[in-house]
């Protein structure tokens, strides 16, 4: 793929609620293989601009086009055939297994009556078998770890056969290893052609896994570029109100708090 | 909530198995007991035509007056308890039930106008139908209206109340202004829920309602699962949640409110059922709503037996079942408090 086509490409768009704009004036592209993170303190509108994006909210101006097309004419199921969202992870109401909840992303790709074969119940377990998490397909979704949550919902994403991956803060409420497993995952999908946007609250996991950041600071300011020319100290003061510094290590760059946080 | 202890295939065995032996011993128990035997015989004549051998009155009480009965037990108790099933799903909740979203109320209210006017039995179920589908609606209106800053289910269950009270009250309009020699005698017995006095023409038409409902809720079965993961999660897996919510509700209210003309109001039967069925083969509604179906008929039929016999005489079906569902919403109450933050 080319850069001529761009999976995502959004142009002067604005989003928030009602008549309140919230973030402003967004233009970026994504091709195949970029990672694209969403970067910004709480409450800046990343979450907005996220929905947005996946059309679960309108756009107050702009346009998003996907795989060339207008956002706006496809339908549910078409666009569910290019992204697939991976959300937070949260204990689901009932207790489907495992299986039958990665299955619910073959959904797009069925009838409207129609439910999952299984040619369908075999991409399922691909995905499944992808994250290396084949041994839950018979479990409860209610009784695994947040971790392995996370991992469904992201087979669930892949069996949608998507182009484009969006990930809603994919490491909150992990622990430190299976934040590192889950990102790792990510990068290896990324490397193999799938275009990725997802937000996220750590500097350092822009650092290490984004080919693009857009970091969003105080009064909805957007700035898109390349994670080491943007993710400075100068950003970190303003958009978080601490002091921290940007080292070159071993394992590449890293940035660390210097003192204690004044906001 | 723990998951399925059976199997697809071995629940819905059981449960016809279940539904089949309930079937038989509703023919025998009453007030004029009929043998295994002569029961078999006389339905083996019916259905053959072959020369019955037993006593006349005994084929009258079983074709004329227990076998609608059971029939209308069967219907009722599968429509409340797959609609139950579609609600509690589409809402995310296993605490909702076409009770708490005010629809038994509101097609009450319908179906009590329409016996008011004296319409027959095609009209108590159109009217039934009009009521509830605008009692679930302004339910849902309110819900999502009011609920959208978090705590939705709660606001949902509590504009469920305040809607049931308000068409509660226009019933009571309904019987204050009613004829009290003759139609409010009948629209008082029909709201406490009976089966007593059902006719095979009756169990027919509502029997029409109620396929066409749960035909719709069984195609509409894997949206259904997928509804389940909530609004945004549906959207972007490619469903279009406001069409197959608004036709959920339609299916789900049809079936309720057909019950609902030929019973009156059968409280929480809605709410236990599914929860039963749930507990035997999981959440999958592929697998919940014919199985919900089965155990909804097995369940309402005992509770209908138990209203014909345990007493000399009967008690309304509507006050049992109420008396048996109210201790499993507790149940549930405490086992899902997650649900309402």
């Amino acid at each position: 793929m080319t850069a001529a086509a761009p999976l995502l490409a959004a142009t002067g768009l604005a989003c928030g609620y009602g008549r309140r704009k919230v973030v402003t004036d967004v233009s970026f592209t994504l091709a195949a293989g970029e990672v694209l993170c969403l970067l910004g303190p709480n409450g800046i509108g990343k979450t907005t601009l996220f929905k947005t994006l996946l059309r679960l909210q309108p756009a107050l101006a702009g346009t998003i086009r996907l795989a060339g097309t207008d956002a706006a004419d496809l339908s549910r199921a078409q666009m569910a055939r290019l992204v697939g969202y991976v959300p937070q992870a949260h204990v689901p109401a009932f207790p489907f297994r495992v299986l039958d909840m990665v299955a619910m992303g073959r959904t797009a790709h069925l009838g409207p009556l129609q439910s999952p074969g299984p040619r369908d119940m075999e991409i399922a377990e691909q995905a499944l078998e992808i994250l290396s998490v084949a041994h839950l397909r018979l479990r409860p979704c209610t009784e695994i770890s947040g971790g392995e949550r996370q991992m469904v919902l992201l087979a669930r994403a892949l069996a949608q056969k998507p182009q484009i991956l969006m990930l809603d803060e994919p490491t909150s409420n992990l622990d430190f290893g299976n934040q590192i497993r889950v990102l790792d995952h990510v990068s290896r999908l990324a490397d193999q052609g799938m275009a990725v946007v997802m937000t996220t609250h750590d500097p350092n996991q822009v650092l290490r896994h984004a080919t693009k950041v857009a970091a969003i600071g105080r009064n909805g300011v957007f700035a898109i570029g390349r994670p080491d020319d943007l993710v400075t100290p100068d950003y970190l003061r303003g958009a978080y109100g601490v002091e921290a510094c940007v080292v070159e290590t071993q394992v590449g760059r890293l940035c660390l708090p210097l003192q204690r946080g004044r906001a | 909530m723990a998951s399925a202890v059976l199997s697809p295939r071995s629940g819905a065995g059981l449960l016809l198995a279940g539904l089949l032996g309930g079937v038989v011993l509703s023919l025998m128990v009453g007030r004029y007991p009929v043998p295994p035997m002569a029961a078999a015989g006389i339905l083996w004549a019916k259905l053959t035509g072959a020369a019955s051998v037993w006593p006349n009155e005994m084929a009258t009480v079983l074709m004329q007056i227990r076998l609608p009965r059971i029939l209308a037990a069967l219907e009722v108790g599968a429509a409340l308890s797959a609609s139950g099933a579609a609600y509690q799903g589409m809402f995310r909740n296993p605490l909702v039930s076409p009770d708490i979203l005010g629809v038994t109320a509101g097609a009450g209210f319908g179906a009590a106008l329409a016996i008011l006017w004296g319409v027959g039995a095609v009209g108590v179920q159109a009217a039934a139908f009009a009521g509830g589908l605008s009692a679930v609606g302004l339910t849902a209106a309110i819900g999502l209206w009011r609920g959208r800053e978090g705590g939705a289910v709660l606001v949902m269950i509590l504009a469920g109340v305040i809607v049931g009270t308000v068409f509660s009250s226009f019933t009571s309009l309904v019987k204050f202004v009613a004829d009290p020699n003759n139609v409010l005698p009948a629209i008082t017995f029909w709201l406490m829920g009976s089966l007593a006095s059902v006719k095979t023409a009756d169990a027919a038409v509502a029997g029409l309602g109620i396929v066409v409902g749960l035909g719709g809720l069984i195609l509409l079965r894997w949206r259904l699962n997928v509804l389940c993961c909530g609004d945004e999660e549906a959207e972007s897996l490619g469903v279009n949640v406001g069409r197959v919510r608004f036709l959920v509700i339609v299916c789900a209210t049809l079936a309720t409110a057909s019950a609902v003309a030929v019973s009156g109001v059968v409280g929480l039967v809605g709410l236990v059922a599914p929860y039963l069925t749930r507990l035997l083969v999981g959440p999958d509604h592929r697998i919940l709503l014919p199985c919900s179906v089965l155990l909804g008929g097995c369940y309402l039929l005992l509770v209908d037996d138990l209203a014909r016999n345990l007493l000399s005489a009967e008690i309304p079906l509507g006050v049992l079942t109420s008396l048996l569902g109210a201790p499993v919403f507790l149940l549930l109450l405490g086992q899902s408090r997650k649900a309402w933050a």
